[in-house]
């Protein structure tokens, strides 16, 4: 009878305190998959707005938005019909086309099309990507889409919005042939003024996106799933999103509405084992009125939770059986055994739904209990790991937030730093439109940045409507390198020095540029000033030389009275001194001027036959002077160039008398001029002094004058050939001299025609 | 044949002197202001057949000088040939420009100018 009712007890307590520790456990269980979806909630909520700045940065690039700008502009001026004509005839046109047609081409080609293939390339967590402009015309894209015109579609009006511009986060879409399931993230573009001037759409490649959560585990089955509103499976490995429910649609309401927010149910797929289902919204702001819409679910097989009780209990039922039949009296004491570990691990269930995973169940019986205790303890620490990696992974976005931050300070710091700059700066695209100024170049332009950007640098800076002539960029753009400029433009109103460098992108082509203007006016006045002072002094020169000129002429032409032979040949020295005298003075002149960059070449076109001819005759009456025999060869029909006559007939003034001049009595000199396709070639060649090997390099060096012998002539400045280098230079043409001592010497000088023949 | 009259504006009296020998010497009859103002007044007074005119000279400069005479209805047929030290290459354009015949830049050669000086007297 004591027996029996023992037996009854023992059996009824356990029986009860089972049920309660069952009940307990999966509260525990399902308490702590709860925090673990809403962790996850953080986390995907973190990976959006990861994933909405990159493409908000993506975008903000000058490049898209100057190609934006530019096909915004194709519309100025077209009605509402105009538009509606266009853009069906683009779709037409669009949806015919074959991949390698002129159209498609023209689109996929674009910097900006190659640009976002790259981007899409490089990002896995990308499927494609594509931009429209403000009409819902397309702009670039990373692969073909289906139509031109997007604006028609339902995530496009909703991301433009009127105009105010929206992100939006579409429906998951599952791709048949791929197999793969994207997601449409919409992102208006915009000026930095706010106004939205078109609109990005983004797929984004679920599975790589949530990869950190599929390969998440709870325990040994717990893992994480997105859900919809309506319970069906947005993202689960293996299964085609939307077909499945997570559970049935009424337990899966109950769920949504209980507060506990997890629940025990039949596994939908095989209704065989019951799943422990925990539930959290995505409090992410984009979803409260999107489509989006979603939870996250964390489920486990219940089974795994439960195996450690029902160990428990099966393990209970026979040793209690054992003892049963052999001593009732055992039996209590055993019973106690029994319950005073299990009150522990109620305890310890209890502690841990509270959040506090470090406490251990300490049960030290040495037998099952021991055990069944030790794997409590192993399941709480690997909850606490679970919670402890997604603790890790929303540590990760945090620090990722950090230094998207540090990006945005340090893109701050830039501006500044560029705005602190006081010679005028903005960045033009390859096309003249201006995508970033700084302060400076805002102010002396009397506008606002916002103003500014977006125009063509010709229109603000010069006020013209086609790209100013002067301006360095196309020499940047031939020479891929830096080119500079003195521009005193009156629209400006002051000189400046402009410099162009071009901006590269990875594969070295030219994306941009960067135009630095410094005010350089004080340093004009400064060239005035030496300019004013040159001129004046040579005046103050020739003033007193002219003086004594005449003086010593008039008596040399024996105007007040006969003088002797040995008089004349005195005053004739200092007469041709005086004569030098005045020619250094106008080479150091030209020289200051050349120096000075202020050689202004005034170029026609001229027929070089005709005027060597010209100036042979004159040339003659020199070297017939001194017995020389004097050759020129010229083609007979017209050799027309484009230059400067002034500045080509110094040139080769300087260069014949040079023959003339160090060419010995019965020389023999030769000018020869030849016509090629599209240059000239003229040489001067004498049969003179020469010049040695040491000095032909220092030939074109200032005052440098090569064999000079005693006595009177064959003087000069020193500075003849400088003059003629430059000048020769100055119409893009070179000149070379070849000589051999006492053999003679001959210059080439090269010109471009730089006219059609 | 009476001497032709050749007036000559110019500050500098040195080359004054030294022209007056040569034009002189050559069968001319030479006659001098010191600047621009008593320049138009001699020409008012005593009409030359040719004017040697210098740029730089005091109270009106030699190109207004030159731009008046071309504009009188009275002096506008005399030859005027400028005598000038500035040596700027786009000195003739600015002479020419003032109605100027020719130009001269000192230090010039005396050849040369009386050859200018007897070719504008023959037209």
């Amino acid at each position: 009878m004591v027996f029996l009712s023992v037996f009854t007890v023992v059996a009824v307590g356990l029986g009860l305190g089972s049920y309660f520790n069952t009940k307990l456990l999966h509260k525990t269980i399902g308490q702590n998959n709860f925090k673990i979806a809403q962790l996850f909630s953080e986390a995907v909520s973190g990976i959006f707005d990861e994933r909405i700045e990159d493409l908000e940065i993506y975008m903000s690039h000058f490049s898209r938005k100057t190609e934006i700008l530019k096909n915004n502009a194709k519309y100025v001026g077209m009605d509402e019909a105009a538009l509606k004509d266009y853009f069906s005839r683009m779709d037409k046109e669009w949806v015919e086309a074959s991949d390698d047609s002129l159209l498609i081409r023209e689109y996929l080609d674009s910097p900006v099309s190659e640009r976002l293939k790259i981007i899409v390339e490089k990002d896995l967590g990308l499927a494609e990507m594509f931009i429209t402009d403000r009409f819902g015309g397309l702009v670039a894209s990373s692969g073909r889409t289906s139509d031109f015109y997007q604006a028609d579609e339902k995530w496009w009006e909703g991301a433009f919005d009127g105009g105010k511009g929206k992100i939006l986060i579409g429906d998951i879409e599952y791709d048949e042939s791929s197999k793969t399931s994207s997601l449409a993230l919409a992102v208006p573009v915009r000026m930095e003024s706010g106004e939205v001037i078109g609109i990005s759409k983004t797929m984004l490649n679920i599975k790589f996106l949530f990869r950190s959560l599929e390969k998440f585990r709870v325990g040994k089955t717990g893992h994480v799933v997105l859900v919809n509103r309506q319970g069906y499976m947005l993202f689960h490995e293996g299964l085609e999103p939307l077909k499945e429910r997570i559970v049935n649609e009424i337990i899966f309401q109950k769920l949504i509405e209980s507060e506990q927010q997890w629940v025990i149910a039949n596994d939908p797929a095989t209704h065989k084992r019951k799943l422990s289902i925990a539930y959290a919204n995505i409090h992410h702001p984009l979803f409260a009125e999107g489509e989006g819409d979603w939870r996250v679910c964390v489920v486990q097989d219940a089974a795994e939770v439960l195996v450690p009780l029902n160990d428990l209990f099966s393990q209970f039922v026979m040793i209690s059986f054992i003892l049963l039949t052999a001593t009732g009296v055992v039996a209590f004491k055993t019973s106690s055994r029994f319950v005073k570990p299990i009150n522990k691990l109620y305890e310890a269930t209890i502690k841990i739904g509270e959040g506090n995973l470090d406490y251990k169940a300490e049960i030290k019986t040495g037998d099952e209990l021991e055990e069944l205790a030790n794997s409590f303890n192993k399941m709480t620490r690997n909850l606490n790991q679970s919670t402890a990696s997604i603790k890790i992974l929303n540590k990760e976005i945090t620090e990722r937030k950090k230094a998207e931050e540090k990006i945005k300070i340090a893109a701050q710091e830039w501006q500044r730093t560029f705005d602190s700059i006081t010679d005028l700066v903005f960045i033009q695209d390859t096309e003249s439109t201006i995508v970033k100024v700084n302060k400076a170049f805002a102010a002396a332009m009397k506008a606002k940045p916002e103003e500014i950007v977006g125009k063509k640098c010709y229109e603000v800076v010069h006020g013209r409507s086609s790209s100013w002539p002067g301006c360095p960029f196309q020499a940047m753009k031939e020479t891929n390198k830096a080119c500079s400029e003195e521009v005193d433009d009156p629209h400006i109103g002051v000189p400046l020095l402009i410099t162009v460098s071009p901006i590269f992108d990875e594969k070295g082509k030219i994306i941009g540029a960067v135009h630095i203007a410094k005010d350089i006016t004080e340093r004009k006045k400064l060239e005035n000033l030496k300019d004013e002072f040159i001129s004046t002094v040579s005046h103050e020169l020739r003033t007193p030389l002219s003086i004594i000129k005449e003086g010593v002429s008039l008596v040399l032409d024996e105007v007040p009275g006969k003088i002797s032979q040995k008089q004349k040949d005195i005053l004739k020295m200092s007469k041709e001194n005086i004569d030098r005298l005045a020619q250094i003075i106008n080479d150091l002149l030209d020289i200051s001027k050349i120096e000075a960059g202020k050689m202004e070449l005034k170029k026609t076109v001229i027929d070089m036959a005709e005027m060597i001819r010209k100036l042979y005759q004159e040339w003659n009456l020199g070297s017939n002077e001194k017995e020389q025999s004097f050759e020129c060869r010229v083609p007979d029909s017209p050799v027309n160039i484009h230059a400067d006559p002034d500045r080509i007939i110094q040139v080769l003034d300087n260069l014949v008398s040079n023959a003339i001049k160090y060419t010995f009595a019965k020389g023999r000199i030769v000018i020869e001029l030849i016509n090629k396709k599209d240059s000239i070639e003229i040489s001067v060649s004498d049969t003179g002094r020469g010049i040695s090997k040491e000095d032909l390099p220092r030939a074109f060096t200032k005052f440098q004058q090569f064999g000079r012998v005693a006595g009177a002539g064959a003087k000069g400045t020193g500075l003849g050939l400088v003059i003629t280098k430059e000048l020769v230079e100055d119409h893009g043409g070179t000149i070379k001299v070849e000589s051999k001592l006492n053999k003679g010497t001959k210059f080439t000088v090269i010109l471009p025609k730089g006219v059609n023949t | 044949m009476s001497k032709k009259k050749v007036l000559f504006i110019e500050d500098e009296f040195e080359i004054v002197d030294l022209m007056r020998t040569r034009l002189e010497a050559n069968g001319y009859q030479m006659f001098s202001a010191y600047d621009g103002e008593e320049g138009l007044k001699k020409v008012e007074e005593n009409k030359p057949d040719l004017i040697l005119l210098d740029i730089v000279i005091p109270k009106i400069n030699g190109l207004i000088v030159c731009q008046r005479l071309k504009n009188g209805s009275k002096t506008k047929d005399i030859p005027i040939i400028v005598v000038s030290a500035s040596g700027g290459k786009d000195l003739p354009k600015r002479c020419r420009e003032a109605g100027a015949d020719d130009v001269v830049i000192k230090p010039f050669e005396a050849e040369e100018l009386l050859s200018k000086i007897s070719k504008l007297l023959e037209e």
